[in-house]
């Protein structure tokens, strides 16, 4: 039916939304249409269709798209869920500007010139798939299928965007495995080395608590939906406390604020366990019942003296006390911890720290306290080796490992290594869901890489990105919209559905259909798994024994009904009182710790510890965390969200006074790696000593037209344990430009 | 016109986490220009005992009782509706200027695309169908209602005063509220 202004007209209140509006009034509703713009109201009317946001980000958002004559018009929230409200993100609301952008790749090209001279040639699929099978055959003629490598991490976060369709393909071909543990997984080891689990308490229950600690997250830039709950809390009562070197919107509005220096978090859940054991603070019931080795603990705390944590971290130790007494003193308490404050060269000691302090005060195993960090309930339930098809790698046990943090080293033009040690060089990088360029640490060594010869470089993706333009194929993605998928939250406990909400857009292909089609082009084909639909892959992600699907009565047809489902593990968690260690307690003392070279209670290394003298020396600590209005490398190009400023370094006032800069003045940050021009933002925003640029920004689109990337400076070095990355271990002179 | 049917924006600046959703979904509920903007959030950094904390203020048309805009335009394309929404008539706007320049609240801007003025008139066409203000909708921190100023009022912390709001002449109605001490 075509819609005009008459159809539209009568069309309205059959599908209007009645919403809580507070107190408005009869008589509202009767009101004339002065002033009104009824066509703003046709992009909300048609078809509603349920698709998960598949960006790298805590909140995993169900949103409802609007459908005309198959063309998304209108993205909201899917209330019916309570994470959610009725409200995207910022970066949310502009998807259907996301989709339609007009610098989308909607065809095959290849490079008509030297590699990043950006000269393209037209080609067809046929054309591009006859090319990229050719040289990967003869790649694995002349040097094994090792010598391909699959670059991606979290530009499609779905069951089959991320792994379940282009896995299968790199499982067939055989090619080179690539360590995906770029994000969470410092953490993860210090987590672990205390409570034997990473997984904590569903946020939902914040609204319980009558504490929360937000400990190196920015709430607002990657968990903007649990902030409800968090006022919600509040609002009866429960204290708000922060602990940030960036005084994120959260900490300006917190109870207590503690600011220190970067990576110094150690020391100072070191000075707070130290009052809550001085000041009767620490649960000695729970401590009893719960823990191991509290001895060595106390041991340990008698060696570090409060003169020094205050020499350290830069709190002034009333303003710790002070958190700590609001934080001991409270019935039930929460932590969230962030994953940037992880990415650092002492990222699993900082974490195992911080869950050593909740199990001092007591705080585990109720409903309304725990250690949130990250909530993988739904997502480790999944069968990933059926859903990647692991088995059909003919050497998938033995093939070498390159991780995602040392692209650059992998793929060095002379000395290639992975985890320290010399590889066999790679011939052929397929990019997908990713862009190393502006993503992975050290950006222009990883332009170095790209730029080989020798390297075979194919970039499946729908813009041209910083990695797309030295590439030698450019083969167009759809975005997540125009495939059906499923996606699994890591905060709350859900698994969401995805369903295709338009036809792929020009010739863009989807990260099933391209890997599905290049594998037949390359004979491949013979393997059944090859050869499924999306819903196969689903359901082989779904083919699982895991007792959360099953206690829940979670299965592909309950998934779909449902629009989304909850994959309840324990609650309250931890309730039992069986922690996952090998003792089964809370372990302050840590057989794994020492086994990994570090003190087996409290390891008080620092980054700058573990820097070359030459970036040692540097004055400034560069932090580069996420800001609200991107998700890594997204949204550079989309109309209503490209003019937030993500080319800015915020810089302490005091710090700026001294090198003489104001605000809006251009300045430039450098070290050895590298130099990168952005705009000051002068404030009390960073302490001292830090200067704080958004990660992930783009050379191509840099304003200052100087090339310039964060990720110019920041270290491709692991963290302490886990082979995280650690890009907030990075030094930089600072001056006016 | 009586007060009872009178709304206004209601926003709890304590929970303002400054993200700029605001922005965008009027942004895009009003098919605006780019880099044409009814509802802005601002930053300001505010000093306390010990520092200082950033505080946000999301500001639009404050659909004043005695609207400036309306006072000054000489083509009377400005009218208050009974609800008290500063609605803009855009046909009978000769893009002059008078209202761009005597709003105390920057609400209003000529628009680039067709040289006549243009600002925030509380989505009308939403709000009278029962519905929410794309702000308001949009709002991932629900820190923006649209409420019936008779009823905010009584609140003990409502108050037409905050950081960068307050009151004057023109007698605006939004109002700010606070919920925890």
């Amino acid at each position: 039916m075509k819609i005009n202004r008459r159809t539209f007209l009568q069309g309205v209140g059959a599908s209007s939304v009645v919403g809580s509006l507070s107190g408005l009034m009869p008589g509202i509703a009767n009101a004339t249409e002065r002033g009104g713009a009824p066509d703003k109201m046709l992009k909300r009317e048609g078809k509603i269709v349920y698709h998960t946001c598949q960006r790298n980000c805590a909140d995993r958002c169900l949103l409802k798209f609007t459908v005309q004559n198959g063309r998304m018009t209108y993205v909201e929230g899917a209330s019916e869920m309570k994470k959610m409200g009725t409200s995207p993100c910022v970066k949310g609301h502009a998807y259907v500007q996301y989709t339609y952008a007009a610098d989308r790749i909607l065809h095959p090209m290849e490079r008509a010139g030297e590699k990043g001279e950006g000269k393209w040639r037209r080609i067809s699929w046929d054309e591009a798939y006859a090319k990229i099978s050719s040289r990967l055959q003869q790649i694995i003629k002349e040097h094994g299928a090792d010598a391909i490598l699959p670059y991606s991490y979290s530009g499609h976060e779905g069951v089959i965007g991320k792994y379940g369709g282009p896995s299968r393909f790199f499982n067939a071909v055989g090619a080179r495995k690539l360590d995906r543990t770029v994000c969470v997984n410092a953490a993860y080891a210090g987590l672990k080395s205390v409570t034997g689990s990473y997984q904590g308490p569903d946020p939902y229950d914040n609204i319980y608590t009558n504490c929360y600690i937000s400990w190196g997250q920015n709430e607002t830039a990657t968990n903007v939906h649990g902030i409800k709950f968090i006022n919600q809390a509040r609002d009866k009562g429960a204290k708000l406390l922060v602990v940030n070197p960036m005084r994120t919107p959260i900490a300006s509005q917190a109870d207590v604020w503690l600011q220190p220096k970067p990576s110094t978090d150690t020391y100072l859940a070191t000075g707070i366990m130290k009052y809550l054991v001085e000041n009767d603070l620490a649960d000695m019931k729970f401590i009893e019942a719960n823990t191991l080795d509290y001895q060595d603990l106390l041991k340990r705390l008698d060696e570090m003296s409060y003169d020094e944590i205050e020499q350290v971290t830069g709190v002034p130790r009333e303003k710790m006390f002070e958190f700590a007494k609001v934080y001991g003193e409270s019935e039930l308490s929460v932590i969230r911890l962030g994953y940037g404050m992880q990415r650092n060269y002492n990222g699993a000691r900082m974490s195992r720290a911080i869950a050593m302090m909740h199990a001092v005060a007591g705080q585990y195993g109720k409903i309304g306290n725990g250690f949130i960090y990250d909530n993988t309930q739904a997502d480790d339930s999944l069968n990933y080796s059926k859903g990647r098809a692991d088995h059909i790698h003919p050497n998938g046990d033995t093939v070498g490992h390159v991780n995602m943090t040392e692209i650059a080293k992998a793929i060095h033009p002379t000395n290639p290594t992975a985890y320290g040690k010399p590889i066999k060089p790679i011939k052929a990088v397929i990019n997908y869901n990713g862009n190393f360029v502006s993503v992975a640490p050290d950006s222009n060594a990883c332009r170095l890489g790209a730029m080989r010869d020798d390297l075979f470089l194919v970039v499946h993706d729908f813009l041209m990105t910083d990695t797309a333009e030295l590439a030698d194929i450019i083969v167009p993605s759809t975005t997540q919209f125009e495939f059906p998928d499923m996606g699994t939250d890591y905060n709350w406990y859900h698994m969401q559905i995805s369903e295709k909400v338009i036809e792929p857009l020009g010739e863009s292909k989807d990260n099933w259909i391209f890997f599905k089609e290049l594998a037949a082009h390359m004979g491949l084909d013979y393997h059944p798994e090859m050869r499924v639909d999306y819903e196969q892959i689903l359901r082989d992600f779904l083919d699982t024994d895991e007792p959360a699907f099953r206690h829940n009565n979670i299965t592909y047809e309950t998934i779909i009904r449902d629009k989304f489902v909850t994959v309840y593990d324990q609650r309250p968690y931890f309730g039992d009182g069986k922690y996952k260690t090998d003792s089964g307690k809370i372990e302050f003392y840590s057989q794994m710790m020492k086994d990994a070279g570090y003190h087996p209670v409290i390891d008080f290394g620092l980054p700058e510890d573990e820097m070359i003298p030459e970036e040692k020396k540097l004055p400034f600590r560069m932090l580069s965390p996420a800001i609200p209005q991107r998700a890594n490398s997204s949204f550079y190009n989309v109309k209503y969200i490209r003019n937030f400023p993500a080319y800015l370094a915020k810089i302490n006032t005091e710090d700026a006074k001294e090198l003489g800069i104001k605000n809006n003045d251009r300045v430039r940050l450098s070290n050895h790696r590298g130099e990168a021009f952005f705009t000051a933002q002068v404030s009390g925003q960073v302490g001292r000593g830090t200067v704080m640029a958004p990660k992930n920004n783009w050379r191509r689109m840099d304003p200052h037209g100087k090339a310039s990337c964060t990720n110019n400076l920041t270290t491709d070095k692991f963290s302490d344990m886990g082979h995280c990355s650690a890009y907030h271990s990075t030094k930089v002179a600072l001056e006016k430009a | 016109m009586t007060m009872n049917k009178k709304v206004g924006f209601v926003f709890r600046q304590e929970n303002c986490v400054g993200c700029g959703a605001c922005t965008v979904a009027c942004q895009i509920h009003n098919e605006l220009p780019e880099n044409h903007r009814f509802r802005k959030v601002d930053r300001y950094e505010v000093k306390r005992d010990d520092g200082a904390i950033d505080v946000w203020l999301s500001h639009s048309c404050m659909h004043c009782e005695n609207p400036a805009c309306l006072m000054v335009c000489p083509a009377k394309a400005y009218h208050v509706r009974d609800d008290g929404i500063v609605v803009l008539d855009r046909e009978k706007c000769t893009g002059c200027g008078l209202c761009a320049s005597a709003c105390p609240y920057s609400a209003v801007s000529i628009r680039e695309d067709d040289g006549k003025a243009d600002k925030c008139n509380m989505c009308v066409e939403l709000l009278d169908r029962g519905m929410q203000p794309a702000c308001v909708h949009g709002c991932p921190v629900e820190c923006l209602k649209v409420g019936n100023l008779q009823e905010v009022l009584k609140k003990p912390s409502a108050s037409k005063e905050g950081i960068g709001y307050g009151d004057c002449i023109t007698k605006p109605n939004m109002v700010i509220i606070k919920e925890r001490a």
